[in-house]
Order: C-alpha cells, then structure tokens, then sequence
C-alpha cells in the first residue's frame, strides 16, 4: 500500500448525487429578508404527503444519495417529518434537521432521534434580540435560544448557520462568542448571495467593502484562537469576489433540492431562471429526473458556455459561477456569473456594490408588508 | 489549527468525531465518509486506516498493524500526515481519557 496515495476526494465530478434536500413545507415562523425558498411560495394544500416522500427517498437511495436534509420552510410544522427520517435511515442516508428551532423541544428531539436523526442545522439570524428581529421580522430570538440549549442537551452535532448582511456583520465577535456558549462545534457565517428573495432587500442587505473588511479580520483572528474546539467556516459574499464560485458543485453534479410541490432543482434557487421548466417527482421517476430531464442536463459540461467561459482555463473550476445570477443579472443564463471581473456585465455587480444607503423599504418574507 | 501535530501523540487513541460514520456504499462501490454537511468518498488505502481508528486503538497501533501488512518506507510519515489532516478536517478526534 502506498500511503503516500492517501487522498481523499471531497465529491469529485461524478454521475451519482450526494445529497437530496427536501423542502418538506414552505410554512415559516421566520419572514427572513434573505429567505432562500424560491420567490413563490407552495401552500400547504400543495405540500406532497409523507408516502411520495417516502417513494422519493428509495428511489435517492438507489440512484446513489448518501446524506438527506430535511428542510423547509420549518420542516417541524410538517406532519409526516418523523416518517421521513425513518425512511431515509432505514436506507441509511445521513440525516440532516434544517431548522429554524422554533418548535423544537427536548421531547421533540428525542423522538426525532429515535426515528434516526443524525444532525441538526440551527439558523441565527443575530447576536441580539433587535438586530434579529430587523432581520427575521419577528420577534423568536429568545425561542430560537432555547432551541439551541435544547439542541445542546440532545447530544447531536449541532451547525449553526448564520447569514451576514450589512445588518450584523459587525457582530462576528459576538455571534463566535455566543456560538461558544453553547458548545457549538460547527459554525457557518454565509455571506447572504442575491439570487432570490435576496434580491428584493439587496439594498437593505448589501454592506460596504469596509465593514465586510473588518468582519473578515475578526473572524480570521477569532477562528485561529478557537483552533480545533469549533470549526468556522465563512462563505464568501459573490459579489465582492473577483471570480465566481463553482456554484452547488456545478450544475447537477450533486444535490437535488425538492420543493414541497415536488419539483425538483439541482439548486434552491433554480426556479429564478423562468427560461428552464423543472420536472416533477409525480410525473417522472428520481431516475429519469437526474439522468434525462432536459433541465437538469442543460448546463452540464461546457457545451452550453459562452465567451467568456468557453476558452477560458478555469471553466472545469468554476464552471462560469452560478447560472441563477446570470440570468438574474443579464437576463441569460448560459452568460459567465457577473461577479467575474472576465464578464461583459461584471459592472452591473459593481454598480450594486456603491449603494450604500440603506433603503427604508424591507420585504419580509411570506406576509404582506407593512 | 496549530495545535494538531503537538496533540497526535503515539499513545493517543483515535475514533471518528461524534456525528462522522462510514458506510460502504453499494452504488459507488466503495466507503464513504458522511458526516453533518460534507460527504467524503474514501479510496482503500483511506478507508483502511479509518477502519482502525476504531476508539481502542492508539496511533501508535495503528501504525503496527498497517507496518505488518505493508512494507512501505513512508508508511509512518504518510500516517502521521492523513491522521494529521483527517483531525484537523474534524473527521476524527482523539478519545479524552
């Protein structure tokens, strides 16, 4: 054996997905300004019930799905949740609770557990209760705490995920801080991304160069203190990057995101792009969906770039970035992601970038506004 | 990250983090790694060790059992550097005693 050959490939390019997302319900006690649920919503009178769940998971299985994140919306508010887990592990496909937290509590926990849960995912939108209100338009933080204490007393493994914006990126310090209270050993700040509702609040959302500067360094500084004690990642905010980011992988090449209607995405914001029409678990099997639909296959290879990307060195990279904020930008989405500093529309993210006035409008998610 | 190589000692048992499994999956045909957000498809000479880091076993074990199977010259050095790795990547961890 050589040793020396020890190299682990973190999902290489190949035919079989990963990971399959269930977004089990759109329902939300959160109206965050950056909801990453698509821009229309699916009522609970479309949510699919527990058994087409439970048919998508064996078909996953053998089309090669190793991991399952339940999620919505709050996939607690979904009837059939416990049912759903039990199938995923009966499979065994690790099994990943997306959660606001509101909801959960240490009987909920344990029965959740009992069907086979693995890890909990726990969003916190703040350090503090105002600015977490601002950003969730509603007033949970202190629910969303006990979640947490909650969480810490079930002995899974916790994530916390909390998105940055020019609203609480200033409290990096503090969220660390708070993330080490309770004992939290996976912590991921995402820089917010504007491909959906996002898009509606950018001017609200967006920071300035400077303060995502200063965020930087005290993360940077905080997470060689903690060492091995708690893994932080920072995801970096697309538009103030001069290349784009290989976007969930590449194009169906790993996930399938499923919404609670069944329609199913190779990425959450795949329905922004109104040129594609996304196929459907009750009209085709999970097979033909990955392997023949036409809009999974439509940005697979390179086939479909243009220049840019076409004779560019880094297309098997970045794969031209993300296809929503292409269309979203430029109105096409097979044109390099404008992030990139290469794209003939790169000034278009630029010119987002000099607002730097807050706007007095916030659309919440998922109720009128007020 | 710094204090990884100082906390590999010979004696220090390893097991897989809290929340980490491996499965061998019939698809890929090979093991995989999964764990909270990250799947990691092992090739064998990776899945071999990792069948080792079991929570009884010490480094110092590990490597006996891996040097009487192979002969290989960099078989400690090439050890040190994936345990070193896979630790730091939170894959596996050291059992507190």
């Amino acid at each position: 054996m050589r040793l020396s050959k020890v190299k682990t490939e973190i999902k290489p390019k190949i035919e079989y997905p990963y990971t399959l997302t269930l977004e089990l319900t759109h329902r939300c006690p959160l109206h965050c300004l950056y909801c990453s649920n698509p821009l229309e919503l699916v009522n609970k009178e479309n949510e699919l019930p527990p058994e087409i769940w439970l048919s998508v998971i064996e078909q996953a299985a053998k089309l090669g799905i190793v991991e399952c994140n339940l999620s919505g919306g709050e996939p607690l508010s979904y009837k059939g949740l416990d049912s759903v887990i039990e199938k995923a592990r009966s499979k065994d496909i690790f099994t990943n609770l997306i959660t606001s937290g509101v909801g959960l509590t240490d009987r909920r926990v344990a029965q959740l557990v009992s069907c086979g849960l693995e890890s909990i995912q726990m969003s916190l939108q703040s350090a503090n209760v105002e600015t977490a209100q601002i950003i969730a338009g509603t007033d949970l933080h202190a629910a969303k705490l006990q979640a947490l204490e909650t969480a810490k007393r079930s002995n899974l493994p916790v994530t916390l995920n909390v998105v940055l914006s020019r609203h609480n990126l200033d409290q990096v310090g503090e969220i660390i801080e708070l993330a080490k209270t309770f004992g939290i050993r996976r912590l991921e700040l995402a820089n917010a991304q504007y491909y959906g509702f996002a898009l509606s609040n950018i001017n609200d959302l967006m920071p300035t160069v400077e303060q995502m500067k200063r965020a930087l360094a005290v993360y940077e500084q905080k997470k060689s203190q903690l060492g091995r004690t708690m893994q932080i990642s920072w995801v970096i905010a697309d538009y103030l990057e001069a290349s784009p980011k290989a976007c969930m992988g590449g194009w169906a090449r790993q996930h399938i995101i499923i919404t609670p209607e069944g329609t199913a995405l190779p990425c959450h914001a795949a329905q922004s792009i109104k040129t594609l029409s996304f196929p459907n678990i009750g009209e085709h099997s999970l097979d033909f969906i990955w392997k023949e639909s036409p809009a999974f296959n439509f940005f697979r290879g390179n086939e479909w770039m243009q220049e840019p990307c076409r004779s560019c060195d880094k297309r098997e990279l970045d794969y031209g970035g993300c296809r929503c904020q292409a269309f979203l930008i430029t109105g096409d989405a097979s044109q390099a992601d404008p992030v990139c500093s290469l794209s003939p529309h790169h000034h278009m993210v630029q010119s987002s970038l000099n607002v730097s006035i807050p706007t007095q409008e916030r659309l919440y998610r998922g109720r009128v506004n007020t | 990250m710094t204090d990884s190589l100082d906390s590999l000692q010979k004696d220090s048992i390893l097991t897989l983090s809290s929340g980490v499994r491996m499965k061998y999956d019939e698809v890929r045909e090979c093991n995989m790694l999964l764990m909270p957000e990250c799947v990691v498809k092992l090739n064998n000479s990776a899945s071999e060790v990792l069948d080792l880091v079991d929570g009884k076993r010490s480094v110092a074990q590990i490597y006996a059992e891996l040097a009487s199977l192979y002969e290989d010259e960099t078989l400690h050095k090439d050890l040190a550097e994936f345990l070193t790795d896979a630790l730091v990547r939170g894959w596996i961890e050291i059992v507190q005693s």
